[in-house]
């Protein structure tokens, strides 16, 4: 049975093993080089890593990547959540559902070339209304603080869809005898939410929070597509600045740190969340 | 949550319906504003920024775009990419999850979580050690040096594992008693209730590879390989785009999935709902 | 036993998808094909195209399939490329990306395969010999020149009309050209752009330009050299280009010319096809002299075969093929590319001198390479992260996030840091 057992991993295990961690070892062993091989890879331990912390871009990196990761993740739940319970609560229908939903179809060079357009001082609508109204006088890419929130707002508007979905089904496993408890209580529908919904929704929130972290952090298409990071470095996310590093300052064992930590960034996190918050025992 | 006649059209609900609708107007205002401005021509898009509907319609910016770039091309690599990550991961997938479920050996529990795990890899920082592990494998620079890395995600044989568990054992037990292999099991019982979730795989797998963008930057550099979103990315770098014509790419870009949507709309987001009910 | 037979089945198919996959990589029958990988974008991208073809039209034993690479990335890709054994067979490197790229290239008179350069009869005395030596390195030759790039300013010439201004004299002073930028303003037009398509890079060469006019030098003794008043003024000066409202940041200067809403554009030599279709008379003034002295920023192409790997070389012979006819028909080049060739043959070819191109841009261009004002310094193994260090603080200044003093500062203090390691 054991042998069985094995042989029907197998495939899958040798699919992982080839393209999920051999890469992962392997772009380890690069960062602890100074990597080319056309002239030499020259072993220096952690001396890369070490370099790296005494880079100030680095860190800029590192807290725009949290800054990011702060307007993304509330955004999308929210968004999310809102969404799905409208629709739960039949305030608006499937056309809403899709509506809401079709962004998330969309690949990230389409959307950020949209709204890149949309911003564009001579061309976006975005922009010039904003102008007429006169709340911007710079376009909001080009903007020290609000480039990075606006790329977040893409994130959100792209990303938000699926969230409601998912939500969207998790309200709709919820028993109804709850809700008709309640309803003769005499709660209203806030007082509903707060102490029916939510606490049921617990599970479903968390790991949405967990997903959406990764994969805030790992957000690379949108900045390089609709600022390049810009304006200066002002929105040069961790993912951007291991790509700058390897190719375009073509040091590669020093782009594989950066990679290694935004692993080590992402992994801690999520065991952290889930141990928080228990998670673990919903996964088995 | 049946709701009587006076309670569905309270003045309350219809103000905040209204608000909905407007909130989901502006939401998807982009894709008309999109429209529009494809079919506007350049000397008309700088001037006239605020107004929504072109004054002269042309159909230039597609002929334009349709002319200089090889769509078609790009959007046959995309699906050939998506059709192979489908293939290889529902294949593996099924085995390797009713392993899991089903079938008890030392250490599977462990392996299980080990290759989940990997879900928290960022894609992007396999991306250099990737290229030279596809070298040596004769693969770089091929889709099948894309869709194979891309089937290697646990997503598959995570969802099919969790329906597993979910079935019955006596179904199971019933089928061993008269004699059936696992294969059998495999493929003449559980299978045909997968579907659903089977779906829901081939739903979550097609988005994620139809859309890759950083390995397949990467590694398919040949013009016979790039994919939609890199040849997006190729049109946006050349410098040699007026606006029309990014209006023009990206509306083209979008159409497959427009299409698909309109057609299996109900189907793409049922298969959502029940992958997001194993989370 | 069933279990093992669908399992060896899955195997096989898997294999048979590998097999497709690496069947596709291998080279097929027929005519040799080689990959031809560059970075041009803007109107030469299409001139490069066209030589190609004419190439593939006149050869049927070996045909180029040409690529076009992200600009960013072209060196990184390159270099990944020879490192797996995968690499295009004729590839394009700049000028200053010689002394860090020349370890991935194939040396042409010490190939492989013997020496190219004498095979194929290409001497040093049919180029432009400065920039030939740059391509020289410890007495190899990693590749021929193509041309050199410049950047200057394209005008409007209706627009310098319409504000009352001389299209057959445009300004090539500071003071004129201060005149001209507020007669353009006045009469409704955006007066000038300094940064071609908008990206950082254009801004920080365009700070470039207006330093080195003022006598200054980026990199001295290993150390940054700008953090001086020099800088600052020419700093200042690329500022004050949107403090008097004569731009706004973020904005394309290419997309702003071409729908002829502006006065004047700081763009290169390879913008000449994209203006082909403009519906305004347009003309290229050169560089003025703003300051002290008189320069712009430019660059060299070099056509370069790649390292192969011992699968690839016998393709390294075609690919030297295809390099010379490109360069013997670099007259096209600089008719349709716009950029002014290295060879002497193309530059003094009648057709060149006889074209549009020659008339409009490409003669004045012509005398700012070899009068003096080209200037393309410093040719710094690390010139890539340098000039990265420097970008993201020129842009901001522009953008007026922070002062000039500061930013120079950090500038400083990043360049500094990147030439320390």
């Amino acid at each position: 049975m054991g042998a069985e057992g094995i042989l029907f991993v197998l495939p899958y295990g040798i699919l992982w093993l080839l393209f999920l961690f051999l890469p992962l070892v392997f772009g380890f062993y690069i960062s602890l080089h100074k990597w080319n091989p056309l002239v030499g890879n020259v072993f220096q331990g952690f001396q890369g890593y070490i370099e790296l912390f005494r880079t100030p871009r680095f860190w800029n990196s590192f807290w725009v990547t949290w800054r990011f990761v702060l307007f993304v993740i509330p955004g999308i739940i929210i968004v999310g959540l809102l969404a799905a319970l409208a629709l739960h609560a039949k305030l608006v229908g499937g056309l809403f559902e899709s509506l809401f939903f079709f962004p998330y179809l969309l690949n990230v060079s389409i959307v950020s070339i949209l709204w890149g357009l949309l911003h564009d001082p001579d061309v976006g609508i975005f922009f010039q209304y904003l102008k007429q109204l006169g709340i911007a006088t710079t376009p909001l890419l080009n903007h020290e603080f609000w480039a990075l929130p606006m790329v977040a707002f893409t994130t959100i508007w792209w990303l938000a869809g699926y969230r409601m979905v998912v939500f969207r089904a998790a309200l709709a496993s919820f028993p109804a005898e709850l809700y008709e408890a309640a309803k003769l209580d005499g709660a209203g529908p806030i007082r509903t939410f707060f102490t029916i919904t939510l606490p049921l929704l617990k599970p479903t929130l968390l790991f949405a929070l967990v997903l959406t972290t990764v994969g805030g952090m790992r957000a690379f298409g949108q900045v390089i597509l609709m600022t390049a990071g810009g304006p200066g470095t002002a929105s040069e996310v961790l993912a951007l600045y291991m790509y700058r590093v390897g190719f375009e300052f073509l040091d590669f064992g020093r782009a594989a740190a950066v990679g290694f930590i935004l692993f080590l960034m992402i992994f801690t996190l999520v065991m952290i969340l889930l141990k928080f918050f228990r998670l673990g025992s919903e996964l088995k | 949550m049946a709701l009587r006649f006076t309670q569905k059209y309270s003045s309350a609900r219809i103000s905040l319906s209204l608000a909905l609708w407007v909130v989901a107007f502006l939401w998807i205002f982009p894709l008309f504003w999109l429209v529009g401005k494809t079919f506007t021509p350049n000397s008309e898009i700088i001037r006239e920024a605020t107004s929504l509907l072109p004054r002269d319609i042309t159909l230039e910016n597609i002929h334009t775009v349709l002319k200089k770039w090889p769509f078609l091309l790009w959007m046959l690599n995309s699906t050939l990419v998506t059709v192979g990550s489908i293939t290889v991961m529902v294949l593996v997938s099924l085995f390797a999850a009713y392993s899991f479920a089903r079938i008890p050996w030392k250490g599977r529990d462990f392996v299980f979580v080990l290759f989940l795990s990997s879900m928290f890899i960022p894609w992007e920082i396999n991306a250099v050690p990737l290229y030279f592990v596809t070298k040596y494998l004769g693969i770089l620079g091929t889709r099948p040096g894309v869709f194979l890395p891309i089937s290697a995600m646990p997503v598959g044989m995570f969802l099919l594992r969790q329906f597993f568990i979910s079935i019955p054992q006596d179904i199971e037990d019933a089928a061993r008693i008269d004699g059936c292999s696992s294969l059998t099991i495999l493929v003449r019982i559980f299978l045909p209730m997968t579907i659903p979730v089977i779906g829901a795989v081939v739903i979550w797998i097609s988005l994620f590879a139809w859309n890759e963008f950083f390995w397949s930057m990467i590694s398919l550099q040949r013009s016979a390989m790039v994919t939609l979103p890199i040849g997006l990315k190729n049109i946006m770098g050349s410098q040699n785009i007026d606006y029309g014509g990014m209006f023009a790419a990206s509306l083209l870009a979008l159409l497959p999935s427009f299409l698909i949507f309109l057609f299996l709309r109900r189907q793409i987001i049922r298969g959502i709902t029940v992958s997001g009910s194993f989370r | 036993m069933k279990s093992v037979l669908v399992l060896v089945l899955g195997f096989c198919m898997l294999g048979a998808l590998w097999g497709a996959g690496a069947k596709e990589a291998a080279k097929p029958a027929g005519p040799v094909k080689i990959w031809f990988n560059t970075l041009f974008h803007g109107g030469d991208a299409k001139a490069m195209e066209m030589i190609v073809q004419e190439f593939n039209r006149r050869n049927q034993d070996v045909q180029i399939d040409l690529t076009q690479g992200s600009w960013t990335e072209y060196a990184a890709q390159l270099n990944n490329a020879v490192m797996a054994g995968e690499a295009p067979q004729i590839g394009i490197v700049l000028n200053f990306l010689m002394p860090s790229m020349h370890p991935a290239l194939t040396p042409l008179n010490d190939s492989p395969v013997g020496d190219l350069l004498k095979e194929f009869g290409i001497k040093r005395e049919d180029y432009v010999e400065y920039v030939w030596d740059i391509a020289s390195i410890g007495g190899k030759q990693y590749g021929i020149p193509l041309d050199n790039t410049l950047l200057g300013v394209y005008y409007n010439k209706e627009a310098f009309r319409k504000a009352g201004l001389n299209p057959d004299k445009p300004p090539m002073t500071m003071d004129e050209f201060v005149a001209a930028c507020e007669a353009l303003k006045k009469a409704g037009f955006i007066p000038f752009h300094p940064a071609a398509f908008g990206q950082s890079r254009w801004y920080r060469r365009a700070w470039y330009i207006f330093y080195w006019q003022k006598g200054g030098e980026l990199i001295v003794n290993n150390r940054a050299a700008f953090n001086n008043q020099k800088g600052l003024e020419a700093l200042e000066a690329l500022v004050s280009i949107r403090e008097r409202g004569w731009n706004t940041p973020g904005t394309n200067g290419a997309a702003q010319f071409e729908s002829g809403n502006l006065g004047m554009m700081m763009n290169g030599t390879w913008h000449y096809l994209s203006l082909a279709n403009v519906k305004f008379e347009w003309g290229m003034m050169g560089i003025p002299k703003w300051f002290e002295k008189q320069y712009t920023w430019g660059s060299n192409h070099f056509l370069v075969i790649p390292r192969q790997s011992k699968k690839q070389e016998p393709l390294i012979k075609p690919a030297m093929k295809a390099i010379k006819f490109i360069s013997e028909n670099s007259h096209l080049w600089g008719i349709y590319g716009g950029h002014v060739p290295l060879r002497k043959s193309a530059m003094q070819s009648p057709e060149l001198q006889q074209s549009e191109t020659w008339k409009k841009a490409l003669k004045t261009f012509t005398e700012m390479a070899f009068g003096g004002i080209y200037k393309s310094k410093p040719l710094h193994p690390r010139i890539g992260e340098i000039n990265a260090a420097i970008e993201p603080y020129i842009e901001r200044a522009y953008n007026g996030t922070i002062s000039p003093k500061e930013a120079l500062a950090l500038a400083e203090r990043d360049v500094n840091a990147v030439l320390s390691k």
